[in-house]
């Protein structure tokens, strides 16, 4: 949760720094430095390390035998339950952003998947999903499985990633004034208009930076993936199996492999929503 | 012309009012914070689901017992807020044009000439004064020439030389657009300056609504009395013949010193306490009956404490005010 409100209320590090060049004391000018850094450090180094321990031929290696067909498959499946994530989600939050007390008890509602272990919702999927669960026989009748397949996989990422882009739509259309719609109404918006001309562009880079975040956690879902799809194997789920069946030799590049297409869009969003002209 | 008759039941603060405002004319809503104002305006805009009948001219906006509700989106309104109710994204050019459908260029420019915003148009929101932010906000009401206009407290966080000129701004547009207005405030001199008819409000209902005039000089009840101002005493009080419980009206504004028995009535008081106030004083006073009266003191008329002094209540000949 803390993570959210971090992304998407932009101001609160930068009043921090404002504040501590005005309390100019050594302690804060020497030790906060000094603690971050070695904070950071510790962050880092394990990653670095490792790094530093790989040979680029290996690392290619065993991408190109192990890794191209889980990436494909962990990419197809996010992108579809991206897409169904934006779609349903983004009137679900706005919703319940605006609706009255009825939908607050949907919000609270929510955080049940967000802090529910993700191998239990795996386990409750795979009882709703499989063969002889409540679902499992209408997929079966139309000849699909609901589960180790790429419709299981779908599910279960949008399981583990969708409160979090719901949580981050609700955060940042409450940050928007409803007297500002509500004068555009006045103006001669009805409301779909005036939140598509008002509310959506106000509201859009909390917007993003949610969906940043749930790709993250689509593309890295592991627990409640495994359980309800171990095959065909995602990304994370091939890490894994490389992990049990040969150690970490194999199971290091994949990681790494996970990393660069898991991080680099919330870290470019992050940094983006830090730039002067983001602050709106 | 605009009729309203309006109710919202609310667990907190209820609302309850019945007025009409013609085209050209100006209702001034009047009344402390938290008395309904603002609540009333969003019934009119439609932003309040309330009880009751709205019409402008023939149309009806809003009727209950017909289940006629026309939304905010297609009333035809203009709408001004205290501040800050300017889109934070879009540039003064298209804040103004907002409202306009199709083809906008002429009439912001237009508006822009007419509110001297010429210079400002491709500033954004957050880089405008408060004066320079009402006036974007005016204009962006008035583009699509709305036949009536709400302001909500519009110049309450501007300081007085803003405010002056705003409501001069204001005055003359008002003769030019034939527009029903309807205006929100708390500051009575603003009140007195804008309204043609002048309504108070008192913890949700609309205590008295009329001719500007009227309602100032003889306010219907004792509660919209001190609202605006007066002190509500006693025939005992005056120690005067007649019905001791009457009730009398005397303004802070309307007691002289000295006698001047063809002017009102004359009272003994004692000073118990001066306080400056503008150029002249504030000066508390005390009856003989005891009851305190307070009352406005010119700068040609110095008083110390423990005065005591012959004052005349302008207008009061022992009789019972209007109402």
């Amino acid at each position: 949760m803390d993570s959210v409100h971090f992304l998407v209320n932009g101001e609160e590090i930068g009043l921090i720094s404002r504040q501590r060049t005005s309390v100019a004391t050594t302690h804060f000018t020497v030790l906060l430095p000094l603690a971050a850094s070695v904070l950071v450090g510790l962050l880092l180094l394990p990653t670095v390390a490792l790094l530093a321990h790989q040979p680029w031929t290996h690392l290619i290696g065993v991408w190109r035998q192990l890794g191209m067909g889980p990436l494909g498959i962990s990419l197809m499946t996010t992108l579809i339950a991206m897409v169904i994530m934006t779609l349903a989600g983004t009137p679900l939050g706005w919703w319940i952003a605006r609706g009255g007390r009825g939908w607050r008890v949907l919000e609270y509602s929510l955080l049940f998947p967000l802090l529910m272990p993700p191998l239990v919702v795996g386990l409750v999927l795979a009882y709703l999903l499989g063969p002889y669960g409540l679902f499992g026989p209408w997929f079966h009748a139309l000849g699909i499985s609901g589960t180790n397949s790429e419709l299981a996989v779908v599910v279960a990422e949008i399981y583990e990633a969708m409160p979090y882009y719901i949580l981050a739509v609700i955060a940042s259309v409450r940050q928007v004034p409803r007297a500002l719609e509500q004068v555009a109404w006045v103006l001669g918006c009805p409301p779909w208009k005036a939140a598509w001309r008002v509310l959506l562009p106000l509201a859009w880079p909390g917007l993003v930076a949610g969906l940043a975040m749930a790709f993250a956690r689509a593309v890295g879902a592991f627990g409640a993936v495994i359980v309800v799809a171990y095959f065909p194997h995602t990304l994370p789920v091939a890490i894994w199996v490389g992990l049990q069946e040969q150690g970490i030799r194999a199971a290091f590049p994949l990681a790494l492999l996970l990393l660069l297409v898991a991080l680099p869009a919330p870290l470019i969003l992050f940094v983006w929503r830090r730039m002067p002209h983001a602050d709106l | 012309m605009l009729t309203c008759s309006l109710a919202v039941k609310r667990p907190k603060l209820g609302i309850e009012a019945a007025f009409s405002v013609n085209a050209g004319e100006t209702l001034c809503l009047f009344g402390p914070s938290g008395s309904g104002k603002t609540s009333l305006l969003s019934a009119i805009s439609g932003l309040l689901r309330a009880r009751g009948r709205v019409t402008w001219r023939d149309v009806v906006w809003l009727d209950s017992e017909n289940n006629t509700f026309v939304p905010p989106w297609r009333r035809r309104l203009g709408l001004v807020g205290q501040s800050n109710l300017l889109f934070p994204h879009l540039t003064v050019r298209d804040n103004l044009g907002f409202g306009l459908e199709g083809e906008s260029k002429g009439v912001v420019h237009r508006l822009a000439e007419r509110l001297e915003l010429g210079a400002y148009l491709d500033r954004y929101p957050r880089e405008l004064s408060g004066g320079l932010a009402q006036r974007v906000q005016l204009g962006r009401a008035l583009a699509p020439e709305p036949p009536v206009l709400l302001l909500d407290e519009p110049f309450s966080a501007l300081d007085s030389v803003n405010r002056r000129s705003l409501q001069d701004l204001m005055l003359t547009l008002r003769q030019d657009l034939d527009l029903a207005m309807i205006f929100v405030t708390h500051d009575l001199a603003e009140a007195q300056r804008m309204a043609t008819t002048l309504g108070v409000m008192h913890s949700g209902r609309l205590c008295d609504v009329g001719p500007m005039e009227r309602v100032t000089m003889a306010p219907s009840n004792p509660t919209v009395a001190k609202l605006l101002g007066y002190q509500v005493l006693r025939h005992s009080d005056l120690v005067v013949n007649g019905d001791p419980n009457r009730m009398m009206l005397v303004h802070p504004d309307r007691v002289r010193m000295g006698r001047h028995p063809q002017q009102g009535l004359l009272v003994r008081a004692k000073v118990t306490g001066v306080e400056p106030y503008f150029t002249g004083a504030r000066a508390h006073l005390m009856l003989e009956s005891g009851r305190d009266l307070e009352a406005r003191v010119s700068p040609w008329e110095p008083l110390s404490v423990g005065d005591t002094l012959t004052l005349t209540l302008i207008g009061l000949e022992g009789k019972e005010p209007h109402g």
